[in-house]
């Protein structure tokens, strides 16, 4: 079967959809979502190391 | 017995040589259409100048040495490395034509830094550099950030067998397809999609800041392209500290990490894989270093109370670890300051950060995660193996894309190639302290140009003995390509030599 066939299924007509493009695109969204958060996580944990030393060796 | 040049090698290397060069001609259109936008006229004469030049030699390279055979290991690792030779020396034609360097010695230093991604710079008067130049410069740290031979790959060499080894040459060795064509433009795909969007969220940070529409885009797509293949370079001295703005500041240090993240690790994440990032052994050394070395820093500039407040501790100090570990050298601090300002403890610690790295087969340099993970796992490996009995049979094993088992080979590759890089640090320091630097600022250029980060302390400058500027292109060309395919190159190229003596005498 290729992507956009209309195919009957029990008398029902329905079209499929190009499920690999949409699954592709979600999957990059996803990824470079992933990633960009990870980051966020990576500096908040920088900024809560260097709060601690900051706060510690300057009082 | 040693394998022996033959005139076939030279001309197959010549073949793929002129290929490569064929492709860095057509990038340079794009800076001849901005310099038309912009009126530019004198530097778009130097473009065209540059594409003619490169696409004469391309042809004529491709005419004249064509052959049908794939390159072997040997021919790629010279491949490799010679084709970087032949790409500073003809993109460099524009560079000379702009008049904004001293000797053709420092364009090829610029050259050099920014196809490794370094971000050490010697143009004069950045600040007044045309807009197409300023193209140019950033997206040769774009284009070698991803690999000049990966940029031929995906475009113009195709159903090569020995493609693959031309790239492992290239220190690019992860294969994420079965196809290496489809692998390179895997890379590309990955490197144009964040293009995009890295350019769009730096553009609106720098429109909200008060820069015009077109400059913004400009200045947005510069400073990602010097992020995210961890180079380094800006369109204005002040580099980072130029936009005065937090939100670019935070982009970059995003483009930072995310550029310095191994491209198979990108592409399995993309793929409908985001545990991997939990799980990927580069990951978790990166997480450990950069958490050593912020310690490092914070623990140094707060016991020195250089810095009032935690923000200016953070957006200079920090912000420096980020682009020092990523190999960027993007600085949002002067180089004064560094030399006169900073405490040893943050010094040692920016120092560490550099010679460390990102991760393998990414933009970044230095040692790179993988390796000093697997190095330190095979301690523990060797370790256990001298407590436990002679009898204990176990193995260790490590997650990168899939489980794979620790070998003796892994273990002693990974400590070779470390091995390497801290001799070029230490060649560089030496020449550096002969030079008559002192040690310390020495040292911190020395590493700084071997791990191709591109932060400076004021040593590399026009005025710098030309004997230096020789050295760190040297070291950023072995820092970059990872030592072997420069290592055959050299080897071969001695053994021409010899061969051509011996038969002279004879």
């Amino acid at each position: 079967m290729q992507d956009g066939l209309i195919f009957n299924n029990n008398g029902n007509q329905s079209e499929k959809k190009p499920a690999i493009k949409n699954g592709v695109i979600k999957n990059v969204v996803v990824g470079f979502s992933s990633e960009v958060l990870f980051a966020l996580c990576l500096f908040a944990w920088l900024v809560i190391l260097t709060a601690i030393f900051f706060f510690v060796l300057s009082s | 017995m040693l394998r022996k040049l033959t005139k076939f090698d030279f001309k197959i290397t010549m073949y793929y040589t002129g290929k490569i060069i064929l492709g860095l001609a057509f990038t340079m259109v794009i800076p001849l259409i901005i310099a038309l936008i912009y009126k530019e006229f004198d530097s778009a004469m130097d473009f065209i100048i540059g594409i003619l030049s490169s696409v004469i030699f391309g042809l004529a390279c491709m005419k004249f040495m064509k052959t049908d055979k794939p390159p072997n290991l040997f021919q790629s690792m010279i491949i490799a490395a010679f084709s970087w030779i032949f790409a500073c020396a003809f993109c460099s034609i524009p560079y000379y034509l702009s008049g904004h360097f001293e000797s053709y010695l420092d364009v090829y230093f610029d050259l050099m830094s920014a196809f490794t991604t370094t971000g050490l710079a010697l143009i004069k008067n950045v600040d007044h550099v045309s807009n197409a130049l300023n193209m140019w410069r950033h997206m040769l740290t774009y284009i070698g950030g991803q690999g000049i031979v990966v940029l031929a790959l995906a475009f113009l060499i195709r159903n090569t067998g020995g493609a693959y080894k031309i790239m492992v040459g290239e220190a690019k060795d992860e294969s994420l397809e079965p196809s290496i064509t489809k692998t390179a433009q895997n890379i590309w795909i990955i490197s144009l999609v964040s293009l995009f969007v890295g350019t769009t969220m730096a553009a609106i940070a720098a429109y909200y800041d008060g820069l015009s529409w077109d400059r913004s885009i400009l200045h947005g797509s510069w400073m990602f392209m010097s992020a995210w293949s961890t180079g380094g370079f800006a369109p204005c001295t002040q580099n980072l500290s130029f936009y005065h703005s937090y939100a670019f500041e935070i982009i970059m240090c995003l483009y930072m990490v995310m550029g310095s993240f191994n491209f198979a690790l990108h592409y399995v994440v993309w793929k409908g894989n985001p545990k991997e990032l939990l799980r990927n052994i580069e990951i978790k050394t990166f997480v450990v270093t950069l958490s050593i070395t912020t310690i490092f820093v914070a623990w140094g500039l707060s016991a020195a109370g250089i810095f009032t407040n935690l923000n200016s501790v953070l957006r200079r100090g920090i912000l420096l670890v980020i682009s020092a570990h990523t190999g960027t050298g993007q600085m949002a601090v002067y180089a004064n300051q560094l030399v006169h300002s900073w405490q040893p403890l943050a010094y040692m610690g920016i120092c560490i950060a550099m010679m460390l790295g990102g991760s393998a087969a990414s933009t970044a340099g230095g040692f790179k995660a993988l390796r000093i993970g697997i190095f330190f796992k095979g301690l523990i490996h060797e370790t256990k193996r001298l407590i436990l009995p002679e009898s204990a049979v176990f193995k260790m094993t490590f997650h990168h894309i899939k489980d794979q088992i620790i070998e003796s080979g892994m273990v002693k590759m990974a400590g070779l190639i470390i091995l390497c890089y801290c001799f070029i640090y230490l060649f560089g320091t030496v020449v550096g302290v002969a030079c008559g630097y002192p040690l310390g600022q020495a040292t911190f250029e020395s590493i700084s140009a071997g791990a191709n980060v591109g932060l400076t302390m004021g040593v590399v400058s026009p005025s710098m003995p030309a004997i230096l500027k020789i050295t760190y292109i040297i070291t950023m060309w072995l820092g970059r390509l990872e030592f072997l395919s420069i290592f055959v190159l050299v080897g071969s190229v001695g053994l021409a030599i010899g061969q051509a003596f011996k038969g002279g005498r004879k």
